[in-house]
């Protein structure tokens, strides 16, 4: 089984944890990423996405962009004050806590994603894998999904379309390319701190293979 | 891919006896003076350890252990090794100017300081037994009078001058520092090794590391060193994870990076300044490229063209045309740009990785693209020099480079580097410049329209603005700014007198963005001034008849009944001026050298 999404958006930020503040997108979506788009489209406790294979559809563009941002969050210290005494003040206000932050971001993308979903141990009796597939099938045939997918981070959404039969599309970037050490996902075996895993990215003819995360080449 | 290159480049330096590059755990720093002392702690001298470089005296760069970071009520208790302000060293008051009286709370400080040294000499001289400098530094810190002895030294006064003045040790007939003896050296590597706990996988080596917690600060870019990571506030956090554990890199790898990007920061042969943006570029094994990208963006000598830089240019153009690429030029290279975001953070503007063999065809199509008549007399113009005739000139120069726009400089470099059509912004900040200054059609800004023209085209068989006047061209926008420089011309020959506002002061603007509106009426005046030219003496007359043979060539083989367009838009605007600067300076003698009027810039408002 497999299922394959295009998705496609006019920006795009992957942003590599080394500039997290000043943002550096890496140079190709990452899985974690990717998996997110298949979990805004179907995602139960019963099963887990993995990313198998991603390939680049247009050539690496770039984008400088400087933006006004918030640089505080609301204390939870506050919100749970909040809930004791029902009432409070969350609310965070920009004037006082505006940063201006650049961005190096990446323009006109289009990847195609292929990925496959286990089941969990959260499976219950009456969940199969036929089920889940096909109600995947049905809903990104329709567009549905349950949050808008986007491509690193929300305000840049993207759109998406189910790929059926992969012969009659488009090839890949025509382009080799190693792109380092590259963020896989977190590990939330540990709710309390997941750790992050990372994996070797090399990007063969537009495509980057993506190991399991059991596998030996993802280092965590 | 940023750090890793940067670690790659520390690898490939750290070899290198002539980069002043540290290994883990040293740094290199300015120390002026050297106290030299004997095996038992003995005074002998206070040395001098300045250079003078320009008019000043600056203290050598030494090798010596790296200092942690000292800040916080209790930063007294951190001494360096062997090495630090003449307050540890030698209970010397550091005071808020040199000369004034220390305070109390000064002297109170010192004190500490003086102490912690000491302690963390002890401690130090326990550990190597055997080392000979570290035990004399232990014998001379024990002995007051002979700290007394090295205040008394004639040079002291010159130390003291220096507020805060590094010291360090030196045993007599040795040559080098205490502390950079071999046995300290080994010693430190040791204590690195044995401090560290694996606690996380760091993205750059992908190994198994101790991680970071805070980053080093990189100097060059901002005035203090400033890190390139870090988190400085809540939103910056993920899942609440604390400073360098948002972003996992190894103590060794971040050492590397930050010391290479200091390195190549301060290496001013692969770093170019332009406004707020640094770009410094280096190669995987090391390429002439390195330098090159300085010397063609940025010759040295800006306003005398240096013919240097064109036999340069020559080279990177050959690749392009087809000549043999040396298997030298499959390695790697990378351009790294980076500003300032102040206060307290450094972003990075662009980065871009290919072979050289890339980046030196897209170096040649470059210089292929901006080739305009001229040339011969202004040479290759340099990347400053271009961006500046798009922004606002001063009469005083000063700070000019604050009117280029920051994102423009970020987004040529880019279209340089990368080969893309040029930004869409640039071609209107120069159209917008001409207008503003009456139609100053400048080298430069010729250079400039050319290559956005001529990159921005998007079927491969239209034709390309060609390098000098081409009679052939019959774009609309192109022919009218030829004839807009006949008419100014036969403006100029009619009278004898200087003109003080020429038809190119009052109508560039229009002619060229609305012709129909202007064009008839310089017709008819025209017709005046080629019959003014005509009662000239005689030679006049060959102009006339010149003049008037031009005109047929520019519009009638146009089409025998012309339509002047009503508006000409951005593409054909630039077009226009191109026309005006082929046809006004074909004979490419430059008497009068359009660059020489640029120097007093007409300062107009845009």
């Amino acid at each position: 089984m497999g299922f394959c999404l295009e998705v496609r958006g006019d920006f795009a930020c992957f942003t590599r944890p080394e500039m997290k503040v000043e943002r550096v997108s890496y140079d190709v979506i990452t899985p974690s990423a990717a998996r997110n788009i298949y979990q805004a489209i179907l995602w139960k406790p019963a099963i887990e996405w993995r990313i198998q294979r991603i390939e680049i559809l247009k050539p690496i563009r770039w984008l400088n962009l400087r933006r006004n941002e918030l640089k505080s969050v609301v204390p939870s210290g506050s919100v749970k004050t909040a809930m004791k005494k029902g009432i409070g003040l969350l609310g965070s206000y920009i004037e006082p806590d505006r940063q201006q932050r650049a961005s190096l971001l990446l323009r006109d993308v289009a990847y195609r994603l292929h990925a496959d979903f286990t089941m969990t141990d959260k499976a219950g009796a009456a969940d199969n894998p036929g089920k889940f597939a096909e109600m995947f099938r049905r809903r990104a045939k329709k567009g549905q999904c349950f949050t808008q997918p986007y491509l690193g981070t929300r305000e840049f959404s993207c759109d998406f379309r189910l790929i059926e039969d992969s012969d009659i599309e488009s090839a890949a970037l025509a382009e080799d390319r190693d792109l380092g050490w590259m963020l896989y996902d977190l590990d939330f075996t540990d709710p309390a701190s997941p750790q992050p895993m990372f994996f070797h990215a090399q990007m063969q003819q537009g495509v980057v293979h993506v190991p399991a995360a059991d596998s030996d080449e993802v280092r965590k | 891919m940023i750090l890793q290159a940067l670690c790659e480049y520390y690898q490939r330096k750290i070899k290198d006896p002539n980069a002043d590059l540290a290994p883990r755990g040293f740094d290199y720093k300015a120390i002026p003076f050297v106290i030299v002392i004997d095996q038992d702690g003995r005074f002998i001298q206070l040395k001098d350890n300045r250079e003078s470089v320009g008019k000043k005296l600056v203290g050598k760069l030494e090798r010596i252990p790296k200092g942690k970071g000292r800040s916080g009520s209790k930063s007294y208790e951190t001494a360096y090794c062997l090495w630090d302000h003449f307050g540890y060293v030698l209970n010397q008051p550091k005071v808020t100017k040199p000369g004034a009286a220390p305070t109390e709370k000064d002297k109170a400080m010192v004190e500490k300081q003086h102490q912690s040294f000491i302690r963390q000499t002890e401690q130090i001289a326990k550990d190597l037994e055997d080392d000979a400098g570290v035990q004399a530094v232990y014998r001379f810190l024990c002995q007051s009078e002979q700290i007394d002895a090295v205040k008394s030294d004639r040079l002291y006064q010159d130390c003291l001058k220096i507020n805060g003045c590094n010291m360090a040790f030196e045993l007599y007939g040795e040559g080098r520092l205490c502390c950079q003896s071999s046995k300290l050296v080994e010693w430190i590597s040791k204590q690195i090794e044995q401090t560290e706990i694996e606690d996380g996988v760091c993205l750059v080596t992908g190994e198994k590391a101790k991680v970071a917690r805070l980053h080093s600060g990189v100097s060059g870019i901002l005035g203090n060193p400033v890190p390139l990571a870090s988190i400085n506030a809540e939103a910056y956090k993920s899942y609440g994870k604390e400073q360098g554990m948002n972003f996992p890199v190894s103590e060794q790898a971040m050492d590397e990076y930050a010391k290479a990007l200091t390195y190549l920061l301060k290496n001013s042969d692969q770093r170019l300044q332009l406004g707020d943006t640094t770009l410094v570029c280096w190669s995987q094994k090391g390429h002439t490229l390195e330098k090159d990208v300085k010397r063609l963006f940025a010759p040295a000598t800006e306003d005398d063209p240096d013919r240097g830089t064109d036999k340069l240019v020559d080279r990177y153009k050959s690749p392009f045309t087809g000549a043999a690429i040396a298997p030298d030029d499959q390695q790697r290279f990378y351009i790294l740009g980076l500003a300032p975001n102040p206060p307290a953070r450094i972003a990075i503007r662009f980065w871009m990785t290919g072979t050289v063999a890339e980046f030196s065809q897209k170096i040649g199509q470059w210089f292929q693209d901006i080739d305009i008549t001229g040339r011969a007399k202004f040479g290759y113009p340099g990347i400053r020099r271009l961006l500046l005739s798009t922004a606002l000139r001063k009469k005083d120069k000063k700070d000019e480079d604050k009117n280029i726009s920051p994102v423009l400089v970020g987004e040529v470099y880019r279209a340089i580097f990368q080969g893309q059509p040029m930004p869409e912004t640039l071609l209107a900040a120069v159209i917008r410049r001409l207008r503003a200054e009456k139609g100053y059609v400048s080298y430069e800004r010729a250079c400039l329209i050319k290559a956005c023209l001529n990159r921005r085209k998007v079927d491969p068989i239209e034709k390309e603005v060609s390098v000098s006047l081409d009679k052939t061209e019959t774009n609309i926008g192109y022919r009218l700014g030829r004839l807009f420089a006949v008419l100014e011309l036969l403006e100029q020959a009619a009278h004898e007198k200087k003109i003080n506002s020429t038809i190119r002061d009052r109508y560039y603007s229009s002619a060229s963005s609305t012709p129909g509106v202007v064009f008839p009426t310089l017709i008819r005046r025209s017709s005046f001034h080629l019959n003014k030219v005509r009662k000239q003496e005689k030679p006049a007359i060959k102009t006339a008849v010149s003049f008037d043979w031009d005109f047929g060539a520019i519009i009638h083989e146009l089409s025998p009944e012309i339509n002047f367009p009503s508006y000409l838009n951005l593409k054909d605007q630039g077009l226009f001026a191109i026309g005006y600067y082929h046809q006004k300076y074909q004979r490419a003698d430059f008497t009068k050298a359009p660059s020489k009027q640029g120097e007093q810039p007409e300062e107009v408002e845009a």
